[in-house]
């Protein structure tokens, strides 16, 4: 080990030591991740000008399924991976039962359009879409939903984006503290959008109310090998 | 599409015209993405390790990172510092904003003395392994900007340059910021040996 050290041992040792290799099985989460966006955009590309509400074809939305069950299987278990993406509901299943809102605010230079929501006793869902006055593609960043009992319901996350209207549109989730059940009508507040992927955070203030009803559970079921079998 | 398709040595950050004109082609093929994610995914998933993402996060955080690419991929300047660079800035961006979103449960650096490299001998894995706690332990006790840097210089494989176009400062004050951190460390490895 090198305790008395020139620069260039010491440059040696921090090359050696950070040159972890990629885990086989965080390789795999990764590469499907990656192969199922690639699809996404090869599909998209291909049908952009058709005007479908939902772009992504049904059978590739299964592999995108099938990459989220997987990987939520393997990394799942409280993992930042839970939070942003596990466990979310495909947007077009949340569309079909959300309700419409068609509400849109504008601040900062961008218009942030609420198209749908709907809420179960675990989370309530949002589908947003943010188009800027410069033309740039943006999407939410930081938000926060006020239930009529005054819950804050803090740090909601997108996952999942699809085509509505020819704008990208994205599927927002923001969990319900336990213990709690939610009830509308709902203050949604956006304070910042996110642009030029993920570098730049503008500040504003987007505010939306709504009321929806409660549904059925949207989010899919734990996979089992989270640890949960047999849990309630 | 194939995406275990390799091409050149993925931590070859000289070679920006080949990254630029796969950029250029995954505007309009999205499949031209492949390479560019073979040839860059190592170096993105070792930065978020050095910056303290457990293996899950990491692997979570790089996905991320390569689906932000490729969904702006029309942003990328060719000519620039990089195509390397540029992703690094995302994933940068991505871990920061991970951090905020998880300010109650912070990443935090999980166990990475027991990974070992592909051929290596029990013994030299052993001595890879203590070698790699004592220093990310060391690191770990660095300023933020600090860590951010050696992660960027020494998992991320970037030059001063390119680091100065990540973190937004110039190349002067980006190689001071480096030599500052690596006195930092051998300071530290003095007072522990």
């Amino acid at each position: 080990m090198v305790h008395d050290t020139t620069n260039s041992d010491l440059e040696a040792v921090l090359e050696r030591s950070f040159s972890l290799p990629v885990p086989s099985l965080s390789r795999d989460v990764i590469d499907r991740r990656v192969e199922a966006a690639i699809a996404r955009d090869t599909a998209r590309h291909a049908s952009r000008g058709r005007g479908f509400r939902f772009r992504i074809p049904a059978r590739l939305l299964v592999g995108v399924a099938a990459a989220v069950l997987l990987t939520g299987t393997v990394v799942g278990g409280g993992t930042l991976f839970g939070l942003l993406v596990g466990g979310a509901p495909l947007m077009e299943n949340v569309w079909d039962r959300a309700t419409e809102i068609n509400q849109s605010s504008t601040d900062a230079g961008y218009t942030i359009h609420l198209e749908r929501a709907a809420a179960d006793r675990e989370d309530v869902w949002v589908i947003v879409s943010v188009t800027a006055a410069s033309g740039t593609e943006a999407s939410l960043g930081r938000m926060r939903l006020i239930d009529a009992n005054g819950v804050v319901i803090a740090g909601g996350t997108c996952a999942g984006t699809g085509d509505v209207r020819g704008v990208s549109a994205e599927l927002c989730g923001l969990h319900v503290p336990t213990g709690i059940t939610p009830h509308g009508p709902f203050t949604l507040e956006v304070t910042s959008v996110t642009t030029a992927a993920g570098e730049t955070e503008t500040p504003g203030h987007w505010t939306f109310t709504f009321d929806v009803p409660l549904t059925a559970p949207l989010s899919p079921a734990p996979a089992n090998a989270t640890g949960r079998a047999g849990a309630p | 599409m194939e995406l275990t398709q390799r091409l050149a040595d993925p931590l070859d950050v000289a070679d920006t015209p080949l990254d630029d004109r796969l950029a250029a082609e995954a505007r309009t093929d999205p499949n031209a993405f492949a390479p560019l994610y073979e040839r860059h995914v190592e170096r993105v998933y070792r930065y978020l390790r050095a910056r303290g993402a457990n293996e899950d996060d990491a692997a979570e955080l790089a996905a991320l990172t390569f689906e932000r690419a490729l969904k702006h991929i029309d942003r990328y300047r060719p000519g620039g510092s990089g195509f390397g660079p540029w992703l690094l800035r995302i994933a940068r961006n991505a871990f920061i904003d991970a951090c905020r979103r998880q300010r109650n449960r912070p990443l935090g650096l999980d166990d990475i003395s027991g990974l070992t490299a592909p051929g290596q001998s029990p013994e030299d894995a052993a001595m890879a392994s203590e070698e790699r706690r004592w220093i990310h332990s060391l690191v770990a006790q660095l300023p933020e900007v600090q860590r951010d840097a050696l992660a960027l210089r020494f998992a991320g494989g970037l030059s001063s340059r390119a680091i100065a176009a990540v973190i937004g400062k110039s190349e002067a004050a980006t190689k001071k910021l480096l030599t500052r951190s690596l006195a930092t460390l051998k300071e530290a490895i003095r007072n522990g040996a």
